[in-house]
């Protein structure tokens, strides 16, 4: 008999982003009457290869609303967290001009994004993150 | 009965990648360590062979995207975690980084905590 077996564990704690919010909270940043509780909006310059890096702060049920955009396709960014002593990537993107993303977190924790210029030239990027819920932000 | 098993774990351990705080401390003077000199080829030497910005996928060997030391920028982003994982200073030293070799010697780790408690001169 002959048993084979694989396992893949692909980030410690499973991914947070697939994990279900409370139902009865308004946390759906897609939904018509979704409201945010905070809106972060910002223009960064960044030199070639500069990051800016924001902190949001919260857990269940809060939720967040993730847009970047740019003038050319170079703008790479990233949410992870840090917990269990570790870097846990959630999302990811590459050499994009616009970005949308709805993150929920599966834990409470600190949840950072990054956003990168990964262009040649210096380059303006918005950020707008809309906060739904117990969530709190400060740039790095 | 043969049984074949296979785990693959993807930048998940046990043993916690950081360490404490160096709490090192940039000397009354400053530091004579800069940017150029120093972080790029100690960067080079110890660490860019997996973080670097123009590494993808399994060529990263498990270092998380964005966080890449091929720029003085990038350095500066995640400093407080090149801090904790690399640096050697009083109240500290860590050696989680690089997890393979070369590693660097204890002088150059302390020379890296204090380069970054003056605030990574270029």
């Amino acid at each position: 008999m002959r048993v084979a077996a694989f396992l893949v564990l692909a980030a410690c704690g499973g991914d947070p982003d697939t994990k279900p919010v409370d139902a009865s909270f308004d946390s759906d940043p897609t939904a018509p009457d979704a409201r945010p509780d905070l809106i972060i909006e910002e223009t960064q310059s960044l030199m070639p290869g500069e990051l800016v890096e924001g902190i949001m702060t919260g857990g269940p049920p809060a939720s967040a609303y993730i847009h970047l955009e740019a003038v050319s396709p170079h703008v790479g960014w990233n949410i992870h967290g840090h917990a269990n002593g570790g870097t846990q990537v959630v999302h990811e993107e590459f050499d994009q001009m616009t970005a949308d993303y709805p993150f929920t977190p599966g834990t409470a924790s600190k949840w950072y994004l990054l956003v990168r210029n990964d262009g040649a030239v210096t380059m303006d990027i918005k950020v707008k993150v809309q906060l739904f819920g117990p969530f709190t932000w400060e740039w790095q | 009965m043969k049984a074949l098993v296979l785990v693959l774990v993807v930048g998940c351990t046990d043993t916690p990648l950081f360490g404490p705080p160096t709490e090192s401390v940039c000397p009354p003077g400053g530091t004579q360590l800069r940017y150029e000199t120093f972080a790029k080829p100690f960067m080079e030497a110890y660490c860019t062979r997996c973080h670097d910005s123009k590494l993808r996928g399994e060529d990263r060997m498990g270092a998380p995207s964005f966080h890449d030391f091929d720029t003085i920028y990038g350095i500066r982003a995640v400093s407080d975690h090149v801090d904790e994982t690399t640096a050697s200073g009083p109240a500290a030293t860590n050696k989680s980084m690089p997890p393979d070799k070369p590693a660097p010697t204890l002088e150059e780790r302390a020379q890296l905590g204090e380069w970054i408690a003056c605030d990574m001169p270029p």
